[in-house]
Order: structure tokens, then C-alpha cells, then sequence
């Protein structure tokens, strides 16, 4: 036993595998420290690659590895114990940071503690990874199949090469699912008692609380024209997209430039919400014939009512409601 | 009362199982029977208000009670039988499970464990979330809403755009509403399990239960799938209906069990009244002529072309009926070939392939690979077998090739300026090629393990 320990000591394949984990760490934690992507700035390779090559490695071990007693399945095993316990850890570390972040503001981790959540996800991909190798390990022990059995038989080989495509999809699609399926718990654990309107404040932002305020604001019989449907009133110029939120009032599209020109109750003012050149915002872009124009303030949905016509440089706010 | 509408839909597929596919699990007949039951109820829904049904609370709670429960109870007391519910039955099943957890090694408690808290996580947003995605609010939900305030159907005449798709995902949202449940997004995570668990249950008729759980592991894993859950369009129902409903015409082939065939007509079908653009439901139809003229049973495929018709043609004429045009009919499809003919242009065919690639394949590229490699191998070293490879291969090669033509035919029917700003769209659809090459590489390599020769 101590022969073949000291034999394999000397064996360099001995500590491929044990130091490819000790630096793909490194290089996750540099990563998660500095910033996710600091390793292919420098050496032109994304660090995620380490982890998608974790199950072909691991692979290769099992094929090569030798007899119980060697110095290389000793280290192995001793990293895969530790991983074992890691990964629940860090799983569990993981959901609590996304928890923070969202209980409190995007980028809170980083201000506050000055490591990246991104970079942490990669870690505990790595961490699956080698949980995944370590549980194929073990069946193949379980079955107590002798590793010389072992070759680059043309089987082997097929085998060899789809399980790469299958780990290079595999981690590719778990960076994004289990980020989300993460992501998605905690932001719904740390809002649970969020209304409708929160709901979908959180997916449309002040759209919502815009649409919402010409509801209240319109009878269900009034017609009301929109800005045309051209950047940047996609939304607000979407007649089927602003339908959903005043069905059953009556929309009518607007022309760019000039007043509206047919029977209306109300028009729309609105800012525009894509991006576009600075003097594209804001419709109407001409003076309207209005009893009264109520304004909306994006910022903190305050409102203010202006007695007389709309004149577009005069405006309050950048959002209201005029009405004829 | 959310639950109840649900169970009594669930029952009420169950019930329609039960007549067809007897010999399925328990979990794969209430799996089945939400998706059926779902899919024919909110057809069922819809014809009712062509009608003249009124879309109130009471009308639709006794429709409910009606199909669920009382014709449930009908089946299993009258037709089969044969008591709701065995002696012990309950006790029976907890053993099985008990029995099933037991047996599992390491890494499939691993993988299940992982499974569950994909699915957990998904339900979760499901249950979570209102209805809140842009095509979701446009189109699927406010005709749902629209429904349920006017109490009928006038919402489809309001214009063209209301009348682009089925009214499936419509329906669904409008009993969810009715049933004073604000959240209709959790039926897309019942289609997202359905698919999962299912996919699982037909893989282990053909392959190892760990290797099953590994295949279905890599389901769950995608992305869009995942995403799709806790989004309130189309797509996850659609792939749902096909893919399984090809999958269990895959069985069919293999088995011969017409209980197969049956429901693989019932879930094309539902697939066409799901989305009915897409054409791959007519690459069922072609595989399902093929093996009735092989097997010399011409009348089995009559009675699948029946079912898929009879699912699919009161849409097509509703539409047909408002635009009076025949552009949705079948009619108008028997064109194609010659529109093809008379514009081809070797530019528009090069300007589609590319965006078909960029849009569709290249996502696909990993998993493709590993189905070709599998094909290659299994036909060079697993002969005994080369019915199911071909099978596999003209399943896969064909829904990617109706899908090209159908967006080449897109492309001649629309403006440039148009037509580019669906890729988006057709990424969506491409999602249903991930549980078909998944699948199909599954069997395909479980051929090969064995072989001698390797």
C-alpha cells in the first residue's frame, strides 16, 4: 500500500484533476470578488467553459483512476466530501443573498458587501458539477466495475463525446433556470404580501400607474385618443396593449404632428418610454382645444389640474390626461 | 372553488381516459386528464357560446359539475364498472410510492430532488403572478376578461387580431376568472408538469429508469420551457399537446396499443386548437398514414384524422365565418405548393434559411448534434432497430422542415419589415424541438449500449 502511494506521489495525472478544481475555485472566486468576467479579459477564456468541462474531466477520472489506495482517488475523495457539504451550504447561502437583494434594491449585495451575486451562481454551478461527478463515481463503484475495464473502445468514445454536448447544454441552460428558479423564490418569499397592482407595477413600472390614472380618471363610454403606434409611444400608442387596461372606452390613434382631428372626449399626453432622440418626446406635439388637462407626475404619481387649453410647451409634467 | 372547477376538469379527462387508455398508471390518467380535460372543456366552452351560452357564474359551475363529477361517476359505474375509487386503493398507492422512493439510488434521489424544486419553484410563480406578458394582455387575457364581462363571444368581432389564435389559453383564463380566482397563470405550470411528467413516463417504456431520470433532468433544465411556465402565452400548452401527442404515436408504432393512438389523436388535436399556425400536427397525420398503410389498418388512421378534424375544424370555420375568407381553411393550404413554385427565389430561400438558422437550429445546435451522432451510430451498429432510428429521424428532420417551409410560405405572404420582427416568435416555437431530440437521442442511445459490436 505505501509502495503504490509512494509510486503514484510521483505520478503527475495524480493531481490533474484535484488541481483543475483548486483552480477553477480560484478563478470563481476571483471572479465573484473583482467581476464576472475579469478571467477571459485577461486570458481570452470565459471561466464558465471550466465548469461545463467539470463532467468530461470527471469522466476521464473515472476511466483512468486507479486502484483504492492511490494518492489521487485519497485527494478526490477528500474534495468530494467537502463538496458535498459545500454545495448545500452555498445553495442555502445563495438563496439568502438573492433574498436580500430582492428585499431591498437591485445591487444591494455588491454596495453593501462588495461581491458579485453573478459570480457566486458560477460557484455553486462548479459545485453541482462536481456533486454530479462524485454521484456518477459512485455507481460506478456501487457496480463495482474494475477501472481497467476501462478503454477508448469506440462505445467509450460515442459516449465520451455526447455526454461534453450534454454537460456543455446542461450547465449552459442551469445558469439560467436555477438562477431564476432562485431569483424567483426569493423575490416572491420577500413579497409576499404584494397586491395585484405591486404585481404589475413590478413588470410595467409607472405604464401601469399611468394606465390606472386614465382609468380613473375616464368614464367607461369615453373616447380617448392615444399617440400613434411609432416610436416612442409603443406602448402607449399600442391600441390593444392600452385596450387591456380601459376596455371598454373607446381608442382612437392619433396623428403625429397634428392636433386630433375627430370626436374624442380625452387625449392622451405621453412622454414616450423608448428611446429616441430628446426632441422626439412628448405628444401631442400641438396645442389642443381642452377645458381642463390633468397632469401625472412619474415620480411620484402627484397630480395636478390646469384649467384652459394644452399648449405642449407649457406642459406640467410630461403625462396627463386632457380632456375636451 | 378554483379547485373545485379544477378537479371537476381534471375528472372529467380522467373520465375520457379511462375510456380509451385503460391500461395507463393512475398519476399518467390524472396528468392526461388535466390535459385533456382542459383542452376539450375550453372547447366544449366555446361551442356553448356559438350557442348562445350565457358565461355566467351558475350556468358555468353546473357545465362543470355536469362534465366532471356526474359523467366521472357515470363512466366508472355504468360503462366500466367498477368502483370510484378500489378497496384500499389509497393505501396502495402511498405504498407504491414508498416503494418507489426506496428504490432509488443516489443520484436519481439527486436528480428527483433537484426536479421537485424545479417544479416547486415554477408553481410557486405560478400561483404568484397575474397575468402581466405582452401578448398575454393584447390578446389570451383580454378576450378572457371581455368574455367574462359581456357574457359571450362578441369580444372575437371586435377585429382581426382577436380571431389570430385559438381561444384555448382564452377559455382557460375565463373559468379560472369565473371561479373568483384572480391567477390564471398557474394552468401553464399544470402543462409544464404534464409535459415533464409525461415525457418521463413514456421514456421509461423504452430505456432504464436512471437514464430516464437524467434525459428528463435535461428537460427540465431548458431554459424556455422553465421560462414558459410563468408566462401566460401559447407556446407551453402548444408544445404540450404536440409533443406528447407525437410521442404517443411513437408508442403506437412501437406498441400497437390503440390506446396509444387515441390519445395521440385527442392531444394533436388539441394542439391545433391551441395555436393553429403551425403545421406539425400534419407530420402526425403523415407518420400515423404511413404505419395504418403498413399495418394494413387504413381504418385506424381515418378514425385519427377524424379526431384531429373534428377538434380542430370549428375554429377554422368560426374564422372562416368573420373574415369570409378562406385563408385558414384547408383549402387555401392546397395552394401552397404551387405559390411556392411560382416565387421561388433563390435570395428569399437563402435570406429564410438563415434566419430559420438564426432563430431556430443554432439553439439548437448542441443537442442536434448529439441526435445525429446517436442516429449515425445506432444505424451503423444497432440494425435490428433501424425502424424506430428511421422513425426518429423523419419525426425530428420533419418538424424542423414543415416548420422551414412554413416560414418561407410566412415570408412570401408578408412584408420584409414584417416578417423580421417574428424571430422572436419563432423561437418560441422552436422550443418544442428540445423534448423531440432529447427523447429520440434517448432511445436511440439506449440501442446502442448494449450492442456487442461497439
Amino acid at each position: 500500500m505505501n509502495k503504490n502511494i509512494l509510486k503514484n506521489t510521483l505520478n503527475p495525472f495524480a493531481y490533474v484533476f484535484p488541481l483543475y478544481i483548486l483552480f477553477t475555485f480560484f478563478v470563481l472566486f476571483a471572479e465573484t470578488y473583482k467581476y464576472p468576467g475579469i478571467f477571459s479579459n485577461y486570458f481570452y477564456i470565459d471561466a464558465k467553459y471550466f465548469v461545463y468541462l467539470t463532467p468530461l474531466l470527471g469522466l476521464i477520472y473515472i476511466v483512468l483512476q486507479r486502484g483504492s489506495g492511490s494518492l489521487e482517488n485519497i485527494l478526490i475523495n477528500l474534495f468530494f466530501k467537502i463538496n458535498r457539504v459545500a454545495f448545500l451550504l452555498l445553495f442555502l447561502l445563495y438563496i439568502l443573498i438573492l433574498t436580500l437583494e430582492s428585499a431591498n434594491y437591485p445591487n444591494y449585495i455588491f454596495s453593501k458587501y462588495h461581491f458579485h451575486p453573478d459570480g457566486m451562481l458560477m460557484i455553486l454551478l462548479f459545485n453541482l458539477a462536481l456533486y454530479l461527478t462524485d454521484l456518477f463515481c459512485y455507481e460506478i463503484n456501487e457496480k463495482k466495475i474494475k477501472p481497467l475495464m476501462f478503454s477508448l473502445s469506440k462505445k467509450n468514445t460515442i459516449f465520451a463525446f455526447v455526454v461534453i454536448l450534454f454537460s456543455f447544454y446542461f450547465f449552459k441552460n442551469a445558469q439560467f433556470t436555477l438562477n431564476h428558479a432562485i431569483a424567483s423564490n426569493a423575490y416572491v418569499f420577500s413579497h409576499i404580501y404584494d397586491d395585484y397592482d405591486s404585481k404589475m407595477r413590478r413588470r410595467w413600472g409607472f405604464f401601469y400607474d399611468y394606465m390606472k390614472f386614465v382609468k380613473d380618471n375616464t368614464p367607461e363610454d369615453a373616447v380617448i385618443v392615444i399617440p400613434p403606434h411609432i416610436r416612442p409611444w409603443l406602448s402607449a400608442g399600442n391600441d390593444s396593449l392600452v385596450r387591456y387596461f380601459l376596455y371598454p372606452r373607446k381608442l382612437v390613434s392619433g396623428n403625429e404632428t397634428n392636433p386630433p382631428d375627430r370626436d374624442y372626449d380625452f387625449v392622451i399626453v405621453a412622454k414616450g418610454l423608448r428611446h429616441v432622440e430628446d426632441e422626439m418626446y412628448g405628444w401631442p406635439k400641438s396645442p389642443v382645444e381642452a377645458s381642463t388637462v390633468l397632469y401625472i407626475n412619474d415620480d411620484d404619481l402627484s397630480t395636478e389640474v390646469i384649467y384652459g387649453n394644452f399648449d405642449p410647451v407649457q406642459k406640467v409634467y410630461e403625462w396627463g390626461l386632457i380632456r375636451k | 372553488m378554483v379547485l373545485y372547477f379544477l378537479i371537476s376538469i381534471v375528472l372529467f379527462g380522467v373520465g375520457i381516459v379511462e375510456l380509451i387508455f385503460r391500461k395507463a398508471a393512475i398519476t399518467e390518467k390524472i396528468v392526461l386528464g388535466f390535459l385533456l380535460g382542459n383542452g376539450i372543456f375550453t372547447l366544449l366552452l366555446f361551442l356553448l357560446g356559438l350557442a348562445g351560452f350565457n358565461y355566467t357564474f351558475l350556468n358555468v359551475f353546473i357545465l362543470v359539475t355536469l362534465i366532471g363529477p356526474i359523467f366521472y361517476t357515470t363512466i366508472r359505474f355504468a360503462i366500466l364498472k367498477s368502483a370510484i375509487v378500489k378497496k384500499n386503493g389509497v393505501e396502495v398507492l402511498f405504498s407504491q410510492i414508498r416503494k418507489f422512493i426506496n428504490s432509488l439510488s443516489r443520484l436519481e434521489k439527486f436528480i428527483f430532488a433537484f426536479i421537485v424544486f424545479i417544479l416547486f419553484s415554477a408553481l410557486l410563480s405560478g400561483f404568484y403572478w397575474p397575468v402581466r406578458d405582452w401578448d398575454a394582455l393584447t390578446l389570451y387575457d383580454f378576450r378572457a376578461r371581455t368574455i367574462l364581462d359581456e357574457g359571450n363571444l362578441s369580444v372575437f368581432h371586435l377585429s382581426n387580431y382577436y380571431i389570430s389564435h385559438p381561444p384555448m389559453t382564452t377559455f382557460s383564463h375565463l373559468w379560472v376568472y369565473i371561479a373568483a380566482f384572480k391567477y390564471p397563470v398557474f394552468i401553464y405550470v399544470f402543462y409544464y408538469l404534464s409535459l415533464v411528467y409525461c415525457f418521463y413516463r413514456i421514456l421509461i417504456k423504452f430505456i432504464k429508469r436512471k437514464h430516464a431520470s437524467i434525459f428528463t433532468l435535461l428537460l427540465v433544465i431548458f431554459f424556455p420551457l422553465y421560462e414558459h411556465a410563468g408566462i401566460a402565452y401559447t407556446n407551453l400548452p402548444y408544445t404540450t399537446y404536440i409533443i406528447l401527442g407525437l410521442l404517443y404515436l411513437f408508442c403506437w408504432v412501437k406498441n400497437a396499443n390503440k390506446g396509444f393512438l387515441l390519445i395521440s389523436a385527442l392531444l394533436v388535436g388539441l394542439s391545433t386548437w391551441t395555436r393553429s399556425t403551425e403545421p406539425i400536427w400534419v407530420l402526425a397525420l403523415l407518420v400515423c398514414f404511413a404505419m395504418a398503410l403498413y399495418l394494413r389498418q387504413f381504418r385506424l388512421f381515418v378514425f385519427y384524422a377524424a379526431a384531429v378534424y373534428l377538434i380542430r375544424i370549428p375554429w377554422l370555420n368560426f374564422v372562416s365565418n368573420i373574415t369570409q375568407v378562406s385563408a385558414f381553411t384547408e383549402a387555401a393550404s392546397l395552394n401552397y405548393p404551387q405559390q411556392i413554385a411560382s416565387t421561388y427565389n433563390f435570395n428569399m430561400l437563402f435570406e429564410v434559411l438563415r434566419y430559420f438558422w438564426d432563430n431556430s437550429m443554432k439553439h439548437d445546435i448542441v443537442l442536434l448534434s448529439a441526435f445525429l451522432i446517436s442516429v449515425f451510430t445506432a444505424a451503423l451498429y444497432s440494425r435490428k432497430n433501424l425502424k424506430n432510428i428511421l422513425l426518429s429521424l423523419i419525426i425530428v428532420l420533419g418538424a424542423y422542415s414543415l416548420l422551414l417551409v412554413g416560414s418561407y410560405i410566412y415570408r412570401l405572404n408578408q412584408t420584409y419589415a414584417n416578417w423580421i420582427q417574428l424571430g422572436e416568435s419563432l423561437r418560441r416555437i422552436s422550443m418544442l424541438f428540445t423534448p423531440l431530440l432529447l427523447f429520440f437521442t434517448a432511445v436511440n442511445m439506449s440501442d446502442l449500449k448494449d450492442n456487442k459490436e461497439l
